[in-house]
């Protein structure tokens, strides 16, 4: 088999629980060593979808393949996957070396001192050399965790399938955790489906981002690209704050475009996805992108007036309301001399800053 | 594997921690008092009193009745009788309460609610009443035998009661409900999560029952056996109504030696040994498991 096949192709697949809940049309590639992050509100699907690569819900259609072999139809117990589960699902009545060994006893691919070596060295791994004899409930959360990934990974499988793992811990242990799930990946060169519903972790984790939303993939790509090319308004504000503005194509050649806003003023930029002339549109430009220009000045895409300031340390984050349309708008800049609140500002962005969405 | 927990930090301290002395209400000082006169006047009295008249006959203090409860091989035939009865009803009642517990415990609180209700219901008859339905069904022109008989798969009536099938299925069926409750609310807290956790990591649903499910719920079923058996051990209508001459079983004796003989010592004295026998049995199961072992919590 050769390393450039796929870890992992789910193709189309759909698992219907009613008429509206459950996937559909999902499919997905991970390349070897690859850490795919499935993000998503809660009840997107992104369990349903998690648990049907791990074989346990069963699919109305699609298929899957593991290292290019077709599991669809086969067990859990053979598709070779490591599977963490929300509550770390760990067994209560052995300690965490026999935790962390009941993988490779039940496959009996190692025995004993082999057996008990492999145990050692996931145990130096995951920092839980001291605490071996103890019962899971001995544990802290962080601990917990650990041992539900060393007991996912001690079987080396070909892919690691992690269902909100952090989503018991609190912040500061969840961001130590982010790391250590990070390193231990990097090491064993593991590759990763995770799903998670915080989009710091989703971005800061990710080689691919795929965001779900009822049943369906929103969108998939690298962290970068899908915060700043958003597809669809739903992505725009899921993955953050989002200044979107009512827009009609005025005129297009090839890939660039020219459009109208419904403050009147034109702006030009590049879209790969297909519009036609007069077609309804928006326009999205992330706070960070957008600059403050005084009210009156050329070059102003929009006028909106001030309805607050905080300050963040390292920027300042003006709110305030679009005059035209009433819309909400925010900017995050580091500039010092700002007007001050109820001042009617402009506001403006390179051309390359600003997406065209669809409608809907 | 059981036998090898630790103690639970949480046990060790609730040994260790008294609550703070402090003066009690009314209220509190009544029902203590309360509960302690009634364990007193309807527990420690008559207990007591029994042991006393196990060490008296008339000659004064003795161990006679010791001495002749355990060397006559009728009292002792009684005793193996009612063991080996006991112990036949409560592994064929967990053999067949462990899987319904198990299937109860997964549905969801509506259908627990459901199915709970026939469990029980059959408490809420008295015993007799429940023990002469089964006679009905039971006996030489009872349901079950004109069934098979009409059905063809018997030429004649089996004889289903007055013997040691009938002590038996009187007793399975007075104690399963217990068994089922008991086990299903250890089945109850296991987390299913767990097997399917254990079938990602390669195992077969036969070996991930074996390995998760079945050490987590034995706890569980092992109070059940104690508890059916114990029950089983001292029950007295259900042998008395469906069993036989050859099926006397040790209640059955101490009533009938206080009735007949008035022979208070020796009914006392099988009483005592009866009594000494469940509760050996019963501190047997706590030195292995710990029954406070129930009550822990297996997320
Ligand atoms: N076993 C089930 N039976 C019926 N509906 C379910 C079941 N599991 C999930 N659902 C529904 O399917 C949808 C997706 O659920 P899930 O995959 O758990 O979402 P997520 O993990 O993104 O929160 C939800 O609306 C949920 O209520
Ligand atoms: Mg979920």
């Amino acid at each position: 088999m050769s390393s450039a096949q796929p870890a992992l192709e789910v193709e189309s697949i759909r698992k219907m629980y009613t008429e509206h809940d459950g996937v559909r049309e999902v499919s997905l590639q991970l390349a070897q060593g690859e850490f795919l992050t499935l993000l998503g509100p809660s009840g997107s699907g992104k369990t349903t979808a998690l648990m049907a690569v791990a074989g346990l819900t069963d699919l109305d259609s699609g298929s899957i393949r593991v290292s290019g072999k077709d599991v669809t139809k086969l067990p859990p117990s053979q598709r070779d996957l490591g599977v963490t589960f929300q509550n770390y699902a760990l067994f209560p009545h052995l300690s965490v070396r026999e935790n962390l060994a009941f993988p490779l006893k039940t496959q009996k691919k190692v025995k004993g001192r082999a057996l008990s070596q492999k145990v050692d060295s996931m145990l130096d791994l995951i920092g839980l050399g001291h605490a071996a004899e103890r019962r899971p409930k001995e544990l802290s959360g962080g601990q917990q965790q650990r041992v539900a990934l060393g007991r996912a990974l001690i079987y080396e499988p070909d892919l690691l399938l992690m269902d909100e793992p952090l989503g018991a811990l609190d912040r500061n242990l969840r961001e130590q955790m982010q790391r250590e799930i990070k390193r231990i990946q990097r090491e064993l060169k593991a590759t990763v489906l995770y799903v998670t519903h915080d989009r710091d972790e989703a971005m800061s984790m990710s080689d691919q981002v795929c965001i779900m939303n009822a049943g369906r993939i929103a969108q998939i790509d690298p962290p970068q690209k899908i915060y700043h090319e958003p597809n669809s308004e739903f992505v725009a504000r899921f993955l953050g704050d989002a200044n979107i503005f009512g827009a009609r194509v005025k005129s297009k050649n090839a890939d660039d475009y020219v459009v109208e806003l419904t403050s009147g003023a034109a702006t030009g930029l590049t879209s790969h996805r297909t519009f036609s002339e007069g077609d309804d549109v928006r326009i999205m430009c992330r706070p960070e992108r957008t600059e403050i220009v005084p009210a009156g000045e050329e070059g102003a895409y929009v006028r909106a007036r001030i309805e607050h300031i905080s300050y963040y340390g390292n920027c300042f984050r003006v709110n305030g309301e679009c005059l035209d349309t009433g819309a909400s708008v925010i900017v995050e800049t580091q500039q010092h001399s700002l007007p001050e609140i109820g001042a009617t500002i402009g506001l403006r962005w390179a051309e390359e800053s600003a997406v065209l969405l669809g409608e809907g | 594997m059981v036998s090898t927990q630790t103690v639970p930090v949480e046990h060790m301290t609730a040994v260790t921690v008294r609550p703070k002395k402090r003066r009690l209400s009314w209220t509190q000082r009544f029902s203590l008092w309360g509960s302690l006169g009634y364990l007193a006047a309807f527990f420690v009295i008559p207990v007591g009193a029994l042991v006393l008249n196990s060490f008296q006959t008339v000659d004064g203090w003795t161990l006679t009745n010791y001495a002749q409860v355990l060397s006559d091989g009728y009292y002792l035939g009684i005793f193996w009788e009612t063991v080996r009865i006991g112990f036949i009803s409560t592994t064929i009642t967990i053999l067949l309460s462990y899987p319904v517990a198990a299937f109860i415990s997964r549905l969801s609180n509506r259908g627990v609610a459901l199915v709970m209700v026939f469990v029980i219901l059959p408490y809420f008859t008295n015993t007799v009443v429940r023990t002469f339905a089964w006679i009905v069904i039971l006996g030489r022109e009872g349901a079950l035998n004109s069934f098979l008989i009409a059905a063809g798969i018997i030429p004649e009536p089996l004889q289903m009661l007055y013997n040691e099938l009938g002590v038996m299925v009187g007793l399975v069926y007075v104690f399963l409900p217990l068994a089922i409750l008991i086990q299903f609310a250890v089945m109850r807290g296991i987390d299913t999560n767990l097997l399917r956790a254990a079938e990602t990591m390669g195992a077969s649903k036969v070996r991930a029952f074996f390995k998760v499910y079945l050490p987590l719920s034995l706890p569980g079923t092992i109070a059940a056996a104690l508890l059916v058996f114990i029950e089983c051990v001292g029950a007295y209508i259900t042998p008395a109504l469906m069993g036989g001459q050859g099926n006397t079983m040790v209640a059955q004796i101490i009533e009938r030696q206080v009735r007949m003989g008035l022979d208070f010592g020796t009914a006392a004295a099988v009483v005592v040994i009866l009594g000494v026998v469940v509760s050996g049995i019963y501190v047997l199961y706590d030195r292995i498991t710990g029954m406070t072992k129930l009550f822990e919590d297996n997320s």
